[in-house]
């Protein structure tokens, strides 16, 4: 019995040796951890003008933060994502949730879930279609990652299918990062089914591209395929030099994984050349790589070990690692090929030592294990089709739903946008109503401002007609009374010459002169008639003449431009301002000489009245005294602009402005 | 044959004071009084008179104005203008309407109808007080005709800033002034210069020394 079992086993024996060299050829993700030029490709092609760029940077982080804990805590990997499908679902960024959701498929299907995995990058589907400009780019994404689970199920020809149909969206678009993929992932499940010509046409397309600066992001994928696709084309020489490659480009990259499968391949090659020192030397390394945290590849170093040691025919080596293997296996609770072969190598190395009672217990093992593999293979192959089925129900279901989440998230975007254009709405009234209101406030300061103005205009015309009243009745009552004892007195002297001859004759008509004199210009003053019947130049030549009389400054009147148009209130009001600057300078100025210059144009009345005295500090005198107070009040009242150029020693020069 | 004359005069104390003193003149005759313009233009078609004593500042038309009107209409009245305005302004006023004698209200009787006679013989009279006022304004015309008129400090800043070739817009951002105010002070500069334009005004002010280069 045993004989027979034996005679079996031999049989099987190059089975189980050439199994070691055919590692799985490994499809590159659409996200490794190491795709460095992701962010800054997706950075200009943001789809969506409602995203803010640092909400779409923080999904971008997570899907980052995910890649690099999918080997090592898958559990920590799948909790980020689906944050950032969350996150990404809130923002209506569907890229995001696409990407994301791609990515949690990857995770659970290579966490052996293929069917689970499958429906995740299933549901991504919609997504994609809604990603916007990246809309082509997601769709090839996802044709690529659609075929990860297929592949790993076996069903080579629908994987092969996708990424075919994945390739002609990339041609489409012109990605060479995407194509270099998608031609590895095509050289990979073809490597899978067996047809390697076929795997080593689309690897060395994809070598072709990756030669451009810029592409050697998926290097190590592609030169660990292509090592592991020219040892099953029994290219070994080739196989060694891609193996190197490999293992340099993830070192480089700082890929793990790629590195302990480099070394796999590596570790491989040698021994099937016969290369033990070698071979060892890989694996150790592989071991160490491995260590705890990846336990099913420090299962497949040990074995290599195993097999080495087997070869080199160091049965207590091959032996210790052998069932070390075998421990290291236990942990990982995975039922597969390589782990009852294992236990046919053991069973095959405790033979050769003759400890056949132990040989049978393996033996046994792999008897039971082997048929465990086959029925779950086979359960497999059911569940594939049965769930296939499921799946397509669960797809229409699946894609109704995301339809309709599509649909609620395009509702709740609409309305969201109308909260938007109401807020904006709100922020308009209350701008216009703040902006009416502001208006009317400063109507009402206006209107107290104009109320003042009219009030103290109507101050000075209650004045002026006062002054007029007082003119008047100087001019005629005492002015005429002055006149008519004046022609008497001439008279009265005419008719008796012997009175002119006294002195008190003449001095009484010196004082009747006198007096006339000071009653016309105290009513000039009080009313310049002259200003009435003409205008306020000539106004201000006889209110400057009579000063003259005086021995006062010498007053030089110089005027420009026509002044006819202007009401004689405003020139009566001008003249008051001219008057109060000319006593001004006779009363505090001591000049020898001053300038009355008034000019009028189209657009401005204005009036110089500038004298050579003594001026004054304008920091003391700050519109106070000098009866400056008194004429910016009046200016103001007639919306002009008064500016005085005065120093100590220096004269004093006020400049008026009127709009006309 | 005595002057027949008229007086228009608002104070009804001056008109008699000057009948009164007229009176002596055995050669003069008061036509017709008068309190106002308007008295006077209505009464004279229906008079006939050689002179009028006009007052100058009356309630309604005003002297000058009454002047103008009479001269045109009545040609043969000569006008003496007799008032106690001894102002420059209403002397050239009243010497525009063509008015032949300007005599201040303290004039002497015998001046006065000297004057009267005078005027009706053909002749002028301006009192002395007028005459010396005229010789006044004469000497100002002739200086500012001279030295031309005193330009405000502004002016100088102004017109300095001109000289050195400075828009109205740079000189108002300068001397933070509004540009119409520059425009404005440009214009008066132009004008006390009697220049046209900015080169023959910065060419002028070199030769005055108002301007250094």
């Amino acid at each position: 019995m045993v004989q027979s079992i034996y005679s079996f086993i031999k049989g099987i024996r190059k089975v189980a040796l050439l199994y070691v060299y055919i590692l799985p050829f490994v499809l590159c993700h659409a996200a490794s951890a190491q795709e460095r030029s992701y962010t800054a490709y997706y950075s200009f092609t943001l789809p969506a003008v409602f995203l803010s760029k640092e909400d779409t940077i923080y999904v971008r982080k997570l899907l980052q933060l995910s890649d690099s804990l999918r080997y090592l805590n898958r559990d920590s990997a799948l909790s980020v994502l689906t944050i950032a499908i969350d996150t990404s679902k809130r923002l209506g960024y569907y890229g995001g949730v696409a990407e994301a959701k791609m990515k949690y498929g990857q995770v659970v299907y290579l966490g052996g879930d293929y069917i689970e995995g499958k429906e995740h990058i299933a549901e991504a589907y919609y997504y994609c279609l809604n990603a916007g400009q990246d809309k082509k780019k997601m769709l090839a994404l996802w044709y690529n990652n659609m075929s990860g689970p297929y592949s790993y199920l076996g069903n080579y020809d629908s994987a092969a299918a996708l990424l075919l149909k994945g390739l002609q969206i990339v041609r489409q678009i012109n990605d060479t990062s995407l194509m270099i993929r998608s031609y590895i992932n095509l050289g990979a499940v073809l490597g899978n089914s067996g047809n390697y010509a076929s795997s080593l046409y689309y690897l060395h397309k994809a070598e072709e591209l990756a030669h451009y600066p810029g592409y050697s992001l998926y290097n190590a994928h592609l030169y660990y395929n292509l090592a592991v696709s020219h040892g099953g084309a029994n290219d070994t020489l080739i196989q060694q030099l891609y193996g190197h490659k490999a293992l340099k480009a993830s070192r480089e990259f700082r890929d793990l994984r790629m590195e302990i499968l480099s070394l796999h391949t590596l570790g491989s090659n040698a021994l099937y050349l016969r290369q033990f020192d070698e071979a060892i030397k890989y694996f150790e390394q592989a071991k160490e790589l491995s260590g705890d945290r990846m336990p099913y590849y420090s299962f497949l170093a040990v074995r290599g070990m195993s097999q080495v040691y087997s070869g080199m025919n160091n049965l207590a080596k091959a032996k210790s690692t052998g069932i070390e293997a075998l421990r290291l296996a236990a942990q990982t609770d995975l039922v597969e090929k390589t782990v009852s072969m294992q236990n046919y190598l053991v069973a095959d190395i405790l033979h050769r030592l003759k400890e056949d009672s132990a040989a049978y217990y393996y033996l046994n093992e792999y008897v039971q294990l082997n048929e465990k593999v086959n029925n779950i293979e086979r359960n497999k192959t059911i569940d594939y089709l049965e769930v296939k089925n499921k799946v397509l129900e669960k797809d229409r279901v699946i894609a109704l739903k995301e339809l309709e989440v599509v649909r609620q998230n395009m509702y709740i975007r609409t309305r969201n946008t109308w909260v938007g254009i109401a807020a904006l709405g709100m922020v308009m009234v209350l701008t216009v109503l703040f902006g009416f209101y502001y208006r009317t406030r400063k109507k009402m300061q206006l209107l107290e401002k104009e109320d003042e103005i009219r009030r103290l205009k109507a101050v000075m015309t209650g004045e002026e007609k006062e002054r007029s009243r007082i003119a008047r009745e100087l001019h005629d009552g005492i002015g005429s009374l002055v006149s008519a004892a004046g022609i008497n007195l001439n008279t009265l002297g005419d008719d008796n010459e012997e009175l002119v001859d006294q002195a008190s004759f003449k001095k009484t008509e010196d004082l009747i002169a006198e007096i006339s004199a000071e009653v016309r210009k105290t009513a000039h003053n009080l009313m310049p008639e002259i200003l009435l019947q003409h205008d306020l130049p000539e106004a201000v030549k006889l209110f400057c003449s009579y000063l003259q009389k005086e021995k006062r400054p010498a007053f030089e009147v110089q005027v420009y431009g026509d002044f006819q148009g202007l009401t004689k209130d405003f020139q009566l009001a001008v003249y008051r301002i001219i008057q109060e600057l000319v006593q001004n300078i006779i009363k505090h100025s001591k000049a020898s000489n001053a300038i009355v210059q008034l000019h009028a144009d189209q657009n401005l009345l204005s009036v110089t009245v500038e004298d050579n005295g003594e001026g004054y500090d304008p920091a003391v005198l700050t519109g106070q005294g000098m009866g400056l107070g008194n004429i910016d009040t009046r200016v103001k009242v007639l919306n002009g602009r008064i500016s005085v150029d005065t120093g100590v020693g220096k004269g004093t020069s006020v400049y008026i402005e009127f709009d006309l | 044959m005595s002057i027949r004359i008229a007086i228009a005069d608002d104070h009804a104390l001056i008109t008699e004071g000057l009948e009164h003193m007229l009176h002596y003149s055995g050669n003069i005759e008061v036509v017709a009084t008068y309190a106002d313009g308007k008295e006077l233009l209505g009464g004279l078609p229906s008079i006939d008179i050689d002179v009028l004593l006009l007052d100058i500042s009356m309630p309604g038309q005003q002297g000058d104005e009454l002047a103008r009107i009479i001269a045109r209409d009545f040609p043969g009245i000569k006008i003496i203008a007799l008032t106690n305005l001894d102002n420059i302004y209403y002397i050239k006023s009243m010497l525009q309407q063509g008015v032949s004698g300007y005599i201040l209200k303290n004039v002497k009787r015998s001046v006065l109808i000297g004057a009267i006679e005078h005027i009706y013989n053909g002749g002028e009279f301006l009192d002395p007080l007028v005459k010396e006022r005229l010789k006044e304004e004469m000497e100002v015309v002739k200086k500012q005709a001279a030295y031309g008129s005193v330009l405000t400090r502004r002016e100088k800043d102004v017109l300095k800033l001109i000289a050195e070739n400075n828009t109205s817009k740079e000189i108002a951002e300068k001397l933070h002034l509004s540009k119409r105010t520059i425009d404005h002070h440009r214009e008066s500069i132009l004008s006390k210069m009697e220049v046209k334009n900015v080169s023959a005004l910065v060419k002028k002010a070199i030769e005055l020394g108002l301007i250094t280069v």
